[in-house]
């Protein structure tokens, strides 16, 4: 049976072979420390470190680089498919309700501006809106996130796939868009139109929340170590 | 000797995943450094799964949706297990089936006098 130091020296030595994720050191090193341990048992003459040696030696010449490689694409695709599942889920029974509510007061909005220079001046307005509520979102997410003390491969992707509003507003804005599709007088269709836009965009940052939510818990049940 | 062996796990390679599907049907819960030695003790040796194939496999079956994981402390440490999902467990009956007539086939061309009946 090796030493609690031992085992925790696994940690290190995974690290200078380039593992630098806990949620992946964590598996090496209890395959490692049971095939040590076995080692050990078969042959009493056998050093720690000449154990640890010898079952590195059986990961092949590449070490844990193939192991990490895959982890990390399939983290990738994994949360990808989590994610979209999250946002098409705003587009369903039951928070597809939610959805409609958003888009019939956008409308709503759009029809009490009855002069087509106002309602750009209307979208405008809830385009920075979505540009703060943004903000606030990732505010909060590094808030969550705070009290993670060891870097995840498993929580590294949190901040991927939030459409960054900030970049598409301006875009929507730009004199060279408006000049194409006559922004400076927004008619109603083009503005529901826009506002179509600006709500995938709503839905995109409350299904990351809900994204963040799922990893967090998911993430403190099975790595808890990894959080102060 | 090394040819030999290594025309044995070329021969074994797309076997890997229904292995792992029928160990972890049989019993429930494994992590890694276990299915390699059941494995190895099944076969009385004449199979090493490799740590670069398990880990990079059970990480795709992972993603697939196929297995599911948890971690559990033991003492000051930490493992993590695999199991079948529901659909995992679908996945298995059909690689075990595909795999039987696979092996059907396998039978025929070894020993024609089977298939010629």
């Amino acid at each position: 049976m090796i030493t609690d130091e031992q085992y925790e020296s696994l940690f290190a030595f995974c690290r200078r072979h380039y593992v630098q994720y806990y949620d992946v050191q964590v598996e090496l090193a209890d395959h490692l420390s049971a095939a040590i341990e076995e080692r050990m048992n078969n042959n009493s003459k056998l050093s720690f470190e000449q154990a640890l040696d010898g079952v590195y030696a059986g990961f092949g010449i590449k070490g844990f680089s193939d192991i990490v490689a895959t982890r990390e694409k399939m983290v990738y695709k994994q949360y990808r498919k989590q994610k979209w599942r999250l946002f098409f889920s705003y587009f369903t029974v039951p928070k597809v309700a939610m959805t409609i509510c958003i888009y019939a007061v956008l409308l709503l909005l759009g029809k009490l501006f009855v002069q087509d220079y106002h309602r750009i001046v209307l979208i405008s307005f809830i385009g920075f809106c979505l540009i703060i509520f943004e903000i606030i979102h990732s505010i909060k997410v590094s808030k969550v996130f705070k009290h993670q003390i060891k870097p995840m491969l498993y929580t590294g992707e949190r901040l991927n796939f939030l459409i960054s509003s900030s970049v598409f507003i301006q875009v929507i804005l730009s004199n060279k868009f408006a000049k194409v599709f006559e922004l400076n007088e927004l008619n109603y269709f083009d503005y529901a139109i826009v506002s179509f836009i600006f709500l995938l965009m709503f839905v995109s940052i409350f299904a990351h929340r809900d994204f963040i939510k799922e990893l967090y818990n998911s993430a403190i049940e099975k790595y808890p170590k990894a959080f102060a | 000797m090394y040819f030999y062996s290594m025309k044995k796990s070329s021969l074994y390679k797309g076997c890997l995943e229904p292995i792992l599907l029928r160990l972890l049907k049989d019993h429930g819960r494994m992590y890694g450094y276990q299915m390699t030695q059941m494995v190895k003790d099944i076969t009385k040796g004449e199979l090493n799964i490799t740590e670069g194939a398990l880990y990079p496999l059970l990480h795709k079956l992972e993603e697939q949706g196929i297995v599911e994981t948890e971690t559990e402390m033991n003492g000051n440490r930490m493992r993590k297990y695999y199991s079948l999902t529901k659909a995992g467990k679908k996945q298995t009956n059909i690689a075990m089936d595909e795999m039987k007539a696979f092996m059907q086939s396998l039978e025929y061309i070894v020993n024609p006098k089977i298939a010629l009946g």
